[in-house]
């Protein structure tokens, strides 16, 4: 069994294709650690320098904000016109929508006086010199909600649909296996068991393996921009990110329950390639496989999307509670209750140990009729 | 010993097989016969445990097959066409947990005069070459039982000597092998008995030597009905040619002189072959 795992992880990472699409993951990874010059036509940066030398800007900015980081203000005539100050190693204003002078000047004058206020004690001869100490950049920040939303759908449909296609990896290698009659010479030096197991390994193995090389991909990239310019262009782009995504969301998350995120997630993603291979194990072209997957990714698409759209409400009705706990159920919904604590470490770790359960039983109980399945022929 | 119980298959009713039983000693050659879809590959594919039997059952040496004791050797080209020839053979080598799998390895590549492609994608390969390499995945491991599933099929005068050989030394070795093929004259010269399937029976078990021992003869010439001799036994025709079995080997000496005396031309003169056997049933 280990030489078939092998054999196919070989074949799998050792090809042109894979190479090339490797290449081509490597580029868009480096195009998004330099994402800030590739936009750098559809953003304009407005930002107002502080003379560091002068000022403690934390102190400043506690003043300046109720929140610990960020400070916004809001357009009260127009509501589109929202302002978060942000501290970075300058102040920084980003807005969401381009500001009119009007507004600019304003904020700017905000900045000024609480720096006269905070100061007035011990600089009181701040106030005459503030224009040279406080410059304003010409350049404007507009961080378009549009293209980050987009983004964000783009970015967890593709992972989605990377994960169904990485669950249909192992039936669309048996399905050319049966066709080439490949099959024929695996089952007579292989068991049936071994074949099924492998496979599985395998797909998974490749998933974890790609994961790896995305990681390395990251830092790799990450190391470039580092040698570029430490990455403050970066920093700037991605503290706009930050402040937009965790506006108003007051998700926590501690490493516990982010392993047992990911455990759950991973488990029920291994049982949905089982359940792939027993089921399309019978099929004999890939045209069968390929009405499978396409009803596949629908459904999964469907429970999905309506997972997305859950309600905390609806979360915390008692039968959806006990729904969760029904592996392949629990990889959307055990997530969304951890998300929204609403399940403790127990409970998840019920969850999880029920889909390993439902994993081991079904290769057990299901070998023989994968077998036969395998021998189903043209 | 290889045995074979009353083994039965059907296809959606379809009757493919029925009660089929027959026993291999060691070191035998059997030729498995019959007409497109009689069941050879069916029979093969039950021997193989690749094909859930209806009813009876396969041993050997009064065990269920292992599978370690059979080499197959499939219709199909069944390879991995992306991957080079080397690659193959390590798999198969290492699955079975083969020893000094690279030295074999590279003995077999030499043997099979295949080793200048070692390094080759195997559909970069002749069909001829790929059969080849089909045929060293069927027998590195070294099966007790091998099974051989129109093994001649694209191969040129060459490499069918070259696979002659190899069975040849298979039974050498002591070893059953089973074969199907539609080119009978390279079966003819290798193998001890045929079996010779059709509506899902065994219409004809018989060795080779049973066959000679007959010792009847066979006449083709070309023009259709021309012979009448009370010796002839029976006759076979078509729109070219015709073949007369004669009794004996007196009878039929006598017939050919007669056929030289008047010019005739004879396509062949010579033993019963199977083909005529089977055409006789």
């Amino acid at each position: 069994m280990i030489e078939l795992i092998k054999f196919d992880l070989r074949r799998r990472f050792f090809n042109k294709n894979t190479i090339i699409v490797n290449i081509l993951i490597f580029v868009m990874i480096l195009c998004c650690f330099h994402i800030d010059f590739i936009l750098q036509d559809e953003i304009l940066i407005d930002t107002v320098l502080i003379d560091t030398s002068l000022i403690d800007y934390k102190e400043l900015f506690i003043e300046l904000s109720d929140d610990e980081l960020t400070y916004k203000i809001s357009d009260k005539e127009n509501q589109e016109n929202e302002v978060i100050l942000h501290l970075n190693e300058k102040w920084q204003i980003i807005t969401k929508y381009e500001l009119d002078q009007k507004t600019k000047e304003r904020i700017i004058s905000d900045i000024k006086k609480v720096i006269i206020r905070k100061y007035k004690s011990s600089h009181h001869f701040l106030s005459s010199f503030i224009d040279e100490f406080v410059t304003v950049n010409p350049e404007t920040v507009i961080t378009n909600q549009e293209i980050i939303d987009g983004s964000i759908v783009i970015i967890l449909a593709i992972s989605f649909f990377l994960i169904i296609n990485y669950g249909c990896t192992s039936s669309n290698e048996i399905i050319i296996e049966k066709s080439n009659g490949v099959l024929n010479i695996l089952l007579t030096n292989i068991d049936a068991k071994k074949h099924l197991l492998g496979k599985i390994i395998v797909s998974y193995t490749i998933f974890i393996v790609q994961i790896i090389i995305i990681i390395f991909q990251l830092l790799l990239s990450f190391l470039i921009r580092f040698v570029q310019d430490r990455c403050s262009g970066l920093q700037i782009f991605i503290n706009k990110f930050l402040i937009i995504a965790t506006e108003g969301n007051g998700v926590e998350l501690n490493i516990e329950k982010m392993i047992m995120l990911v455990l759950i997630m991973v488990f029920n993603l291994l049982l949905i390639q089982l359940i792939i291979i027993l089921i399309t194990s019978k099929y004999t072209n890939g045209q069968q496989m390929a009405s499978f997957q396409g009803l596949l990714y629908v459904g999964l698409l469907i429970i999905y999307y309506l997972t997305m759209i859950i309600s905390e409400q609806l979360i915390k009705n008692k039968l959806v509670k006990y729904i969760s706990y029904i592996p392949l159920f629990s990889m959307v919904l055990i997530p969304q209750r951890i998300i929204n604590s609403k399940i403790n470490i127990l409970g998840s770790l019920i969850s999880l140990m029920l889909v390993v359960l439902t994993i081991i039983t079904l290769t057990v109980k299901c070998s023989d009729k994968y077998k036969r399945n395998l021998l189903i022929q043209k | 010993m290889l045995e074979v119980i009353n083994l039965s298959k059907k296809y959606n009713e379809k009757e493919v097989l029925r009660n089929i039983s027959f026993a291999v000693e060691k070191g035998t050659i059997i030729s498995v016969l019959g007409k497109n879809g009689s069941g050879k590959t069916t029979l093969f594919k039950m021997i193989l445990n690749l094909l859930e039997k209806d009813n009876g059952k396969v041993q050997f040496e009064k065990k269920n097959i292992e599978q370690h004791l059979i080499g197959y050797l499939p219709e199909q080209r069944s390879l991995y066409q992306d991957c080079t020839v080397y690659q193959h053979l390590k798999l198969i080598t290492g699955i079975n947990k083969i020893v000094n799998e690279d030295e074999k390895i590279d003995k077999w590549l030499h043997k099979m005069k295949l080793y200048e492609y070692k390094d080759k994608k195997v559909y970069t390969l002749s069909k001829g070459n790929q059969q080849k390499l089909a045929l060293i995945v069927c027998l590195i491991k070294e099966p007790k039982i091998v099974v051989m599933d129109e093994p001649f099929t694209g191969l040129d005068y060459e490499n069918i000597d070259i696979f002659l050989k190899e069975i040849k030394k298979l039974k050498k070795e002591n070893k059953i092998v089973l074969i199907s093929s539609h080119i009978y004259q390279p079966v003819n010269q290798i193998c001890d008995r045929y079996i010779y399937l059709e509506k899902a029976r065994i219409k004809l078990d018989i060795r080779k030597k049973d066959l000679i021992k007959e010792n009847k003869k066979v006449i083709e010439i070309n023009d259709k009905d021309y012979l009448y001799d009370e010796q002839i036994l029976s006759k076979v025709s078509n729109d070219k040619m015709v073949r007369y079995i004669i009794k004996n080997n007196k009878a039929a000496q006598t017939i050919v002189e007669r056929l030289i005396q008047e010019n005739r031309t004879i396509n062949y003169y010579g033993p019963l072959t199977i083909e005529d056997k089977i055409k006789q049933i």
